[in-house]
């Protein structure tokens, strides 16, 4: 990130006023000049690609529109969180790499300001990612009356989801040194994430299985999704399923928060 | 020797044909004249008869048919646990068919049938592969014998079905990318400008 205020600041601005300067400043960076567009260029082409395939599919008849529909917005809110990642986890790690990190924290903002203006910057790629996820799910669920529920639940879970993995990411990058070791550690996390998802039915029964699916963020988010787009149930019905992902932006964030209070400039360290 | 072989098995068939015992190939090849088609198509043992409403069918990939296939006890005493079952192949090599794919109800459990009783199974199917298929219907017992017969072969024909635009998506899946990539361009061209 480029210098984010002029050096004529004398006195510290408070928290809110720092970090939206630093966020509007890392907009600027991502959306103009850096990795905003050509991501959210991928991330289109990959959605159209799964939604031809669910409109192929549902056309023969193979996908029911609500399974189209769901398939589409589960795959967008889970790229989405991924591209997060990303950026969240080169937030810190990558400065420091790039030995732009000394220049910032000479900045008069706090270094908590420092961190969440990037995690803002972070999580405006999701609303960008679900602007134009919004598109395909109106496009694929015409005609049976779902798109509204299925945009508010999408926003939901991939707003908690994109939250819990910018925490994350920017958890990790404060106290990595390098962006390799900063992302390889965010990127297995979100793996290790994403596996109980994929449990076979018969290992996701029992109270141990129950228990794993509503503690995982990834897996009880999506349920959340599927229950509400698939199963027809009212936003309200199945709140249960986003206790797990809650409870972890919760403690992603304070756990950003505490080790951003930790950053500082260190003699000897890159 | 080895005319006295071949009179040897010319006099063995004779004698065979004399006492009744033709061979197997030669009584089921064999056609009565005197029989409608239908029935010539319904398999028979001592246990049942079963038939299928129709021989032939042609549908498109996607689509959903339904037959039915008739199962009559014709053992002479009841079936207890009578259990029909229809597969389905493909008569291409390189076509793999999953019959749990054309359907997800393949048995059904008909409980008792009594001497004499007939049973009407409707079954639905949807056509998940294109090319020349054979489905067919067996019968068998939970507690009985060994006897499992088949219904006749129901040739079906599925046509290949391909759709440019599957439910009006193509034009948002190209849109989204274009305007994307447009602004994208957008943003490079100010940032050259700018530098």
């Amino acid at each position: 990130m480029t210098s984010a205020t002029g050096s004529s600041a004398v006195t510290r601005p408070g928290f809110a006023r720092a970090s939206w300067v630093v966020c509007r400043q890392e907009l600027r960076d991502l959306w103009l000049s850096g990795r905003g567009m050509p991501l959210l260029l991928a991330f289109s082409v990959l959605l159209s690609v799964t939604s031809y395939l669910v409109a192929s599919n549902q056309a023969l008849n193979f996908l029911e529109q609500r399974e189209a529909v769901n398939l589409t917005l589960q795959m967008a809110v889970a790229v989405a969180g991924l591209m997060v990642l990303l950026i969240a986890g080169d937030g810190v790690s990558g400065e420091r790499e790039r030995e732009t990190l000394e220049s910032l924290l000479l900045t008069p903002v706090s270094t908590r300001s420092l961190v969440f203006g990037k995690a803002g910057a972070a999580l405006s790629l999701w609303l960008a990612a679900f602007v134009v996820t919004s598109v395909y799910v109106v496009s694929l669920s015409r005609g049976v009356g779902i798109a509204a529920d299925a945009l508010v639940a999408g926003l939901l879970v991939g707003t908690v989801l994109s939250v819990f993995l910018a925490g994350f990411g920017l958890f990790i990058s404060v106290l990595s040194s390098s962006n390799r070791f900063s992302l390889s550690v965010a990127f297995f996390a979100l793996l290790a994430l994403f596996a109980p998802s994929q449990l076979p039915t018969s290992a996701q029964n029992g109270w141990a299985g129950t228990t794993l699916l509503h503690v995982d963020p990834f897996t009880s988010g999506l349920q959340y999704l599927s229950k509400v787009v698939v199963d027809a149930h009212g936003l309200g019905t199945d709140v249960a399923w986003l206790v797990g992902p809650l409870g972890a932006a919760v403690v992603a964030v304070i756990a950003a928060w505490l080790v951003a209070g930790r950053l500082k400039l260190s003699p000897g360290r890159s | 020797m080895r005319r006295l072989r071949r009179q040897l098995a010319v006099a063995l068939a004779i004698g065979a044909a004399l006492v009744g015992h033709a061979p197997p190939a030669a009584e089921a090849t064999a056609v009565r004249p005197d029989l409608p088609a239908a029935q010539h198509a319904t398999a028979a043992t001592p246990g049942w008869t079963v038939e299928l409403d129709q021989s032939q069918l042609r549908s498109t990939l996607g689509s959903r048919f339904t037959f039915v296939s008739t199962l009559r006890n014709e053992s002479g005493q009841a079936q207890p646990g009578t259990i029909a079952y229809v597969n389905v192949l493909s008569t291409q090599p390189s076509v793999y068919v999953d019959p749990e794919d054309w359907s997800s109800s393949r048995t059904r459990f008909l409980g008792d049938v009594k001497v004499g009783e007939t049973q009407q199974v409707t079954w639905n199917l949807q056509a998940v592969n294109s090319g020349s298929f054979v489905v067919f219907v067996v019968v068998t017992s939970a507690a009985g014998g060994n006897d499992v017969v088949s219904s006749p072969a129901l040739r079906v024909t599925i046509a290949d079905r391909r759709r440019l635009n599957p439910t009006g998506i193509l034009p948002v899946t190209l849109a989204v990318p274009g305007i994307l990539a447009l602004g994208m361009g957008w943003a490079w061209r100010r940032r050259r400008r700018l530098s």
